[in-house]
This record gives C-alpha cells, structure tokens and sequence, in this order.
C-alpha cells in the first residue's frame, strides 16, 4: 500500500544537474523551482507585448485590462505613499504583485507547483524587500530614521519601552510579509489536497457513497474557489504593505 | 526574432539600496543553506554535492 502524503505536491524535482568540483556551480541547477519561475517570466512578458496589439494605435480590449491593473497599482500606492515620491516606486510595487498574482494563479492549476508555497524563496524576497527599505530610510535621513521607533505623543518615561517593542515590530516586519503569504498558500493548498482526496476516497466505494458525497464535493469546489480568492488577496496584500514600509521609510512620521 | 527596446527608466538610482538588500539577502540565505546542508542530519544525503566531487561517506557516530 503506497502512502502519498499531501506534502508531495511541494517536492523539488531536479530537472537538470551541474555537477562541478566547486562548491557554488551545484546551485545552478534546474529544478521545478526554476521552470515555473522561468514560466511565470514568460507569462509577464507575453501578457504585456502581446496586448499592444501589434502597437497601433487603438489599445485593443486586453490592452485595456492591462492599463486596469497598472492603474489599480498607481492609486493604491498615491493613497498608501502620496506625496511627491510615490511615483518613483510604482514599478516596483507593480512589478511585486503582477509576479506573485501570475504565480499563485499557475499554482492553483492542477497538477501544477505554486511558487509562493516555498517558505525560503518568499522569506528571502521580503527580507530583501525589509533591508531595502532599511537602507533607503538610512540614506535618506541617517540617524533621524530611528525617530520612526517612538511615536507621536508619547510620554518621556515610556520612550524605552516603547522604543525596544517598536524596534521588535519593525524587525518582525521582514518574516511577516513573506511568512503570510507563503504559509497562506502552502495551508491552502494542504487543504485541498486532503480535501478533495478525503473525497475521492469516499465517493469511490460505491454507488450510495457517491450520491452523498455530492453535497460536501461543493464544499471542496467553494474552497478551491476561495484558494483562488486568496491567492489574489494575498499579492495584493504583499503590495500594500511593502508600499506602507517604502511610505514609512521614505516619509518617517 | 524578439524585439525589445530599451526605455530610459531610472532603474539603479531609486532601486539600488534593493539590490543592496538582495545582495546580503543572497550571502546570508546562502551561508544558512550551506550550514544546513553539512549539518549532521543532511551530510550524507545522496544529492549532497560532495558526493560529486569523488568525497565518501562520513560515519557521523565515529566522530570525536
């Protein structure tokens, strides 16, 4: 009897080795991890040139939902950021949730590998995201950044306190942004999988289980729907709030 | 053949402390996979890349 666990829709398949005597030459491998990145890649580009529509001068209608999207982007981060600077990192923002919204949507294909499920991947993109932030808001006021650790209005005599919880918050912020979102799809797509072959194993033993696993298959069908809606919610959340770290880095208080 | 043009887009003047924050992201996320790698539970996994350079077998209950 073979036991598949429900872990296994996360495996890393080695596709291609490069097998060298140095250390640094193995992690050029190509892996599952690779192909659907390059596959999103491909899907970002092809999304965008294709809907020039050979680049006449009427937008056709896909090129129209792809100015939607840039222009969801835009107000959110005026309304996150405003000011004067918020145009500058538009693109950054865009370029986060178009990246993650493609791959959370290829991996709610079936059979397919979701990208934002890899903990050390997403980790490393919001801890980069968090340094950078860090850095900029250095560069940009020097030591005047740490006033961001005491809020306004606060009492003399509770500044340390709230100082070290403040500074405990701040450094949170670099696990907690890619922590949600992988832990959110990663759960999600547990979930499903358990779900739907809890159901597969019921409704297979016969003809009266069939008929009364219909009703909890729409359960499982509403929350594949729902993983859907996560994964939509979840890069529009990674965007706004790596907008709010740019705002509070950039503008301070 | 693909055709891409080249936009004066500022990409390194607004964007480099990113490129900062990966470069140090990439040193650290690497030296963690390295540690992990040659930790005891790991060093003697098949798909270890040692095993590609010729190196054997360690018996980790033999060592001091």
């Amino acid at each position: 009897m073979f036991i598949f666990s429900p872990l296994d829709q996360f495996d890393m398949k080695l596709f291609m080795g490069f097998a060298s005597p140095m250390d640094f030459m193995s992690n050029l491998n190509m892996t599952t991890f690779t192909m659907y990145t390059m596959l999103v890649y491909l899907v970002m580009y092809y999304m965008f040139k294709l809907s020039l529509n050979n680049k006449k001068m009427m937008g056709s209608q896909w090129f129209l939902s792809m100015e939607a999207t840039f222009h969801t982007m835009l107000n959110m981060v005026k309304g996150q950021m405003g000011g004067t600077a918020y145009g500058t990192y538009v693109p950054f923002i865009y370029t986060l949730f178009i990246f993650i919204l493609i791959a959370n949507l290829m991996g709610m294909m079936p059979y397919s590998f979701a990208l934002s499920a890899c903990l050390v991947f997403m980790m490393s993109l919001s801890i980069m995201i968090w340094m950078g932030v860090t850095i900029l808001g250095l560069v940009k006021h020097g030591f005047v950044f740490f006033s961001l650790f005491v809020p306004g209005g606060t009492p003399l005599p509770l500044v340390p306190v709230l100082v070290l919880i403040e500074l405990l918050s701040y450094t949170a912020r670099a696990v907690s942004l890619g922590l949600r979102l992988s832990a959110n799809t990663l759960a999600g797509h547990l979930l499903l999988n358990i779900l739907s072959s809890l159901m597969f194993t019921f409704m297979s033993i016969s003809y009266l289980t069939f008929g009364m696993g219909m009703l909890p298959l729409f359960g499982v069908f509403a929350m594949v729907g729902l993983e859907w809606v996560m994964g939509m919610i979840q890069a529009y959340v990674f965007s706004i709030l790596t907008s709010s770290y740019i705002k509070d880095a950039v503008y301070l208080h | 053949m693909v055709n891409v043009t080249r936009y004066a887009v500022p990409i390194l003047k607004p964007y480099w402390t990113f490129f900062a924050g990966a470069g140090i992201t990439y040193y650290l996320i690497g030296k963690a996979a390295n540690a992990s790698m040659n930790s005891d539970e790991f060093i003697n996994d098949p798909r270890h890349p040692r095993f590609n350079r010729g190196e054997k077998v360690i018996d980790i209950k033999a060592l001091p």
